[in-house]
């Protein structure tokens, strides 16, 4: 699973061009899917078949979108200003690299310089509206060869193996939650099982919304990246989850209170099978989960995560143990979901 | 080595002021062929003579600065986290989930930690300050201490990478791509007939006050003295006095309070004469630049101050024109050609 994490996480995929996420995910999963296809707003359904049949299949959601940044005015220097896909803290943007456009173009993000700083903008964020990227042209007419307004960047794709069995990467939120699906997908599975790709959920769970109503599923689970709070000089009660202490389950977040149900038992198999857990302790944040739950006549849902450091930043980190913790986990869900 | 193989291999170097003997085996290894004679220092600086074969032949010196600037370990924290400070000036707003190195027994990566936005006191608009901010090493405590100590140095973690139009970002740029320059000099002069021998200085100790310079000239004690740095180009931000000074105009030419007048005329006529693009700046000031050492050596040294302009100095971005660096290669040597 950890090359296919690799292998998808330095994809460019921002909300709404998800195509060589889910082209690459077409050609990892088809000859293990009874069923393929994608729907009218660009999310990847697959039906995988069971050892048994049944009727209320369960289904598993990750998003192949990522946040990134859009194009918006070309300036007579040659400098892109732009805003951004999704939401992404502005002082993790200054001073990084991003691919831009469908050629890929390298690109950075540039703002005041230090020396052009009073004392007292020093340290202090610039908003997105005063950044701009510098591709390397000097002329509004010689950037518009290039490039065009409206299109789309991401953070550079950079995935590497980290510290004692971390990984830091962009997209980990949430190409780790589609490599769980597809080996899910590939391995073969106790009960008939619905898979869904979505798109857009970085810019207000759209994908989700769609596939829920034409899936119409019982139950959802939804394989995610979720902040972890845990660095230096955050008191405990704050951090949300740890990264290390397992699969992250979450009672409540900025947009759902998740099936009292489910998560028992999501709990109860944890614990069975000595897989390490964690429940987030923060109300805060949100996903594709809210959607499920909400969309024509709702879905239980549950939301199995990864504990992520630096979400929605060129280097988010995450720790492999708990990468393994989050499948074992949503692989036992998936085989003993009929009890719920 | 091509140009762009060149900048890269210079540039991705690690040597933080006063820690600039982690690069001198590499530079022996890949440019000591250049050198008739080289030498070390022990402030850092790492010095090469190639000598024109004339007797009492003049001495001209081209400097650009081999350190870096970085950050030193300060305290190593529960969970693997270490706080630092800084080894000259650091712009804190662009380092959040910045990359570093950290030079501990082992080199090991780190990522600058950002303080996720429901954690964030009050309206968010707090300064970021290096006293707040940690590295993120993903190794235990443990390790941390067996590793690491107070003191390591870290470096930004950049590869250099081309953009469009001859640009090239990377780390480090101020002041390494300039020893580029010295370099492309001396591929440009080695078939010439010169009436100079050329020492090239790779100093130590700029970021902290200029220190490598003033000790390695003062052992090298040449007659002329050329300092090669980078300096701020345009950007949208910029005042109207910098408007002329951009990306890709060529190397900046400095007439300023700390050089020799005489020797940067002589220099831009040299420049002129050999139709070199070349731009000039005026700055009243020291320069901030090495120039300000050279020129008071021993009982001094006539020293002129030609420049790579720079976009993003002092981040893991710097953004240069490799048109420039060529272009300053070509104006060292057409000095060096006029004695």
């Amino acid at each position: 699973m950890l090359k296919l994490t690799e292998k998808l996480c330095n994809l460019y995929g921002p909300s709404g061009l998800e195509d060589e996420v889910r082209n690459a995910i077409i050609e990892e999963i088809s000859p293990y899917c009874e069923k393929i296809y994608t729907d009218k707003v660009g999310n990847l359904i697959a039906y995988k078949k069971g050892k048994k049949s049944t009727d209320k299949p369960l289904l598993f959601a990750a998003h192949m979108d990522e946040v990134g940044f859009m194009l918006q005015y070309i300036s007579q220097d040659g400098y892109l200003y732009f805003d951004t896909i999704g939401g992404i803290d502005n002082s993790v943007i200054g001073g990084r690299r991003l691919v831009i456009g469908e050629n890929k173009l390298l690109g950075v993000v540039a703002s005041k310089a230090i020396h052009l700083q009073k004392p007292e903008e020093r340290g202090m964020c610039i908003p997105i509206s005063e950044m701009y990227i510098d591709i390397g042209c000097k002329t509004k007419e010689d950037a518009k060869k290039h490039v065009s307004v409206g299109d789309c960047g991401v953070f550079e794709p950079n995935f590497e193996e980290f510290g004692d069995g971390f990984i830091k990467s962009k997209a980990i939120d949430d190409r780790f939650g589609c490599a769980v699906l597809c080996t899910m997908i590939k391995e073969e599975r106790e009960y008939d099982t619905m898979f869904v790709f979505t798109v857009c959920e970085e810019v207000g769970c759209r994908g989700a919304q769609t596939a829920a109503y034409s899936l119409n599923p019982e139950c959802t689970v939804v394989i995610e990246s979720t902040t972890a709070g845990d660095i230096y000089g955050v008191a405990a009660e704050r951090r949300a989850c740890k990264v290390g202490d397992g699969a992250v389950l979450t009672v409540m977040d900025g947009g759902t209170v998740y099936d009292k149900q489910f998560l028992d038992k999501a709990v109860t198999l944890a614990k069975e099978n000595s897989i390490n857990y964690q429940i987030k302790n923060t109300v805060a944040g949100g996903n594709d989960s809210r959607a499920f739950q909400t969309t024509a006549k709702g879905s239980r849902v549950l939301a199995i995560s990864a504990p992520v450091r630096y979400i929605h930043s060129a280097s988010s980190v995450v720790k492999k143990t708990d990468l393994e913790d989050v499948l074992a986990l949503a692989r036992l869900v998936a085989d003993n979901g009929k009890e719920i | 080595m091509d140009l762009f193989e060149r900048v890269k291999t210079v540039t991705e170097m690690c040597a933080v002021s006063g820690r600039e003997h982690m690069a001198f085996a590499e530079l022996k290894d890949k440019f000591g062929h250049m050198f008739d004679e080289i030498f070390t220092t022990a402030t850092g600086s790492f010095v090469g003579i190639k000598r024109c074969g004339k007797e009492n032949a003049p001495k001209l010196l081209f400097d650009a600065h081999l350190d870096e600037i970085g950050f030193m370990v300060k305290q190593i924290c529960d969970g693997g986290f270490l706080k630092v400070t800084n080894i000259g000036g650091i712009d804190t707003k662009v380092l959040s989930a910045a990359e570093v190195w950290i030079h501990g027994k082992e080199r090991i990566s780190g990522v600058f930690a950002s303080v996720p936005p429901h954690l964030k006191e009050g309206d968010g608009k707090q300064k970021l300050l290096l006293t707040d901010m940690v590295i993120d090493t993903g190794r235990s405590k443990e390790y941390l201490e067996e590793n690491v100590q107070v003191g390591t140095v870290c470096s930004f973690k950049a590869t250099t990478e081309r953009l469009l139009g001859n640009h090239v970002v990377g780390k480090s740029f101020d002041d390494k791509i300039c020893i580029c320059t010295i370099l492309g000099a001396l591929d440009i002069l080695a078939d010439k007939d010169i009436n100079v021998d050329l020492i090239a200085q790779f100093s130590g100790g700029e970021e902290i006050g200029y220190v490598g310079a003033a000790t390695a000239g003062f052992t090298a004690d040449p007659d002329y003295a050329v300092a090669i740095d980078v300096t701020n180009s345009f950007v949208p931000e910029s005042p109207k006095r910098k408007e002329d000074n951009r990306l890709g105009n060529g190397g900046v030419i400095s007439f300023s309070g700390t050089t020799s007048r005489p020797l940067t005329k002589r220099f831009i006529k040299a420049v002129d004469d050999a139709g070199i693009p070349y731009q000039v700046v005026g700055e009243p000031g020291r320069t901030g630049t090495n120039a300000q050492v050279l020129q008071i050596l021993r009982s001094g040294v006539p020293t002129a101050l030609i420049s790579v302009p720079l976009k993003n100095m002092h981040t893991q971005a710097e953004t240069a024109c490799l048109d420039d660096v060529e272009n300053v290669s070509r104006a060292l040597a057409a000095l060096a050609q006029s004695f």
